[in-house]
């Protein structure tokens, strides 16, 4: 059986400046991953885990399957052999606009093992994260 | 709290080296407060607000003994966080608060988002 992950979460901007965030890859680099997302159908992508410098360390590929502006965006997220779906659903809402992500088609048993393998990875960079996020604070102040 | 902890909150807990540490010492058997203490670099107080944050997410587990409080490891939700489902569940939640910081540096604050459901 298929596993999903459904997250919604709610932003006070609009679906235009929430979508330039999802789908312009300046903007990628800063909340997500560096790579060279491009937001046209059929487009081929790669996201590093770590940075591009360190691409060897580990990467997410995939192409994207639609590109709906400023309502849907979805593309494929594949590595080591374990293929699954990326949709992000944009919405007006009172507070400026609702995300919704769907992350779709895990396949628990085949998946497992991809996974273990990209566990180091994810384990190291949210150790980052306080520290990371301190620093960027202190930038804004 | 009101509301159940979730891998997120485990995570977030388990992303403090200091926590980390803890948890470490732990993983030989269970302490009293003043055997951790010796062996991290981190005030009673600082080390009381770890532990309670360890204690609130389930991590581990405290007993009294006479004057000493004494804490052990409680494993089970680092073996929920494990399921790499959750991991990207995880994972997702934090690249989607992140957007939210990106949003705000980029654009100015707004009025406060609230997270509607997961």
């Amino acid at each position: 059986m298929e596993k999903s992950i459904i997250i919604e979460q709610e932003y006070p901007y609009s679906p235009e400046e929430v979508w330039d965030a999802l789908t312009d890859q300046d903007q990628l680099n800063e909340w997500l991953m560096e790579g060279n997302f491009q937001p046209r159908v059929g487009a081929e992508y790669e996201f590093y885990w770590v940075n591009r410098a360190e691409k060897d360390k580990g990467k997410t590929e995939g192409k994207v399957l639609e590109v709906l502006k400023p309502k849907k965006l979805s593309y494929t997220w594949e590595g080591g052999g374990s293929s699954t779906v990326v949709t992000f659903f944009l919405e007006p809402s009172a507070e400026g606009t609702k995300l919704r992500l769907e992350h779709t088609g895990f396949v628990p048993q085949k998946d497992e093992f991809v996974y273990n393998g990209a566990l180091y990875g994810w384990k190291g960079r949210l150790a980052n994260l306080p520290a990371a996020i301190a620093k960027r604070q202190k930038a804004v102040a | 709290m009101s509301r159940p902890f979730t891998s997120w909150d485990v995570y977030k807990a388990i992303s403090d080296p200091n926590r980390r540490i803890v948890l470490d010492l732990l993983a030989h058997g269970e302490q009293p407060v003043s055997a951790i203490l010796v062996r991290v670099e981190l005030t009673q107080p600082a080390l009381s607000q770890h532990l309670k944050v360890l204690r609130k997410v389930g991590l581990v587990r405290q007993r009294r003994a006479g004057r000493e409080r004494i804490y052990a490891l409680n494993p089970k939700p680092l073996k929920e966080i494990s399921d790499w489902l959750k991991h990207y569940e995880v994972f997702w939640h934090e690249k989607l608060a992140q957007l939210g910081e990106h949003l705000e540096r980029t654009h100015g604050p707004r009025k406060k988002a609230k997270h509607v459901s997961h």
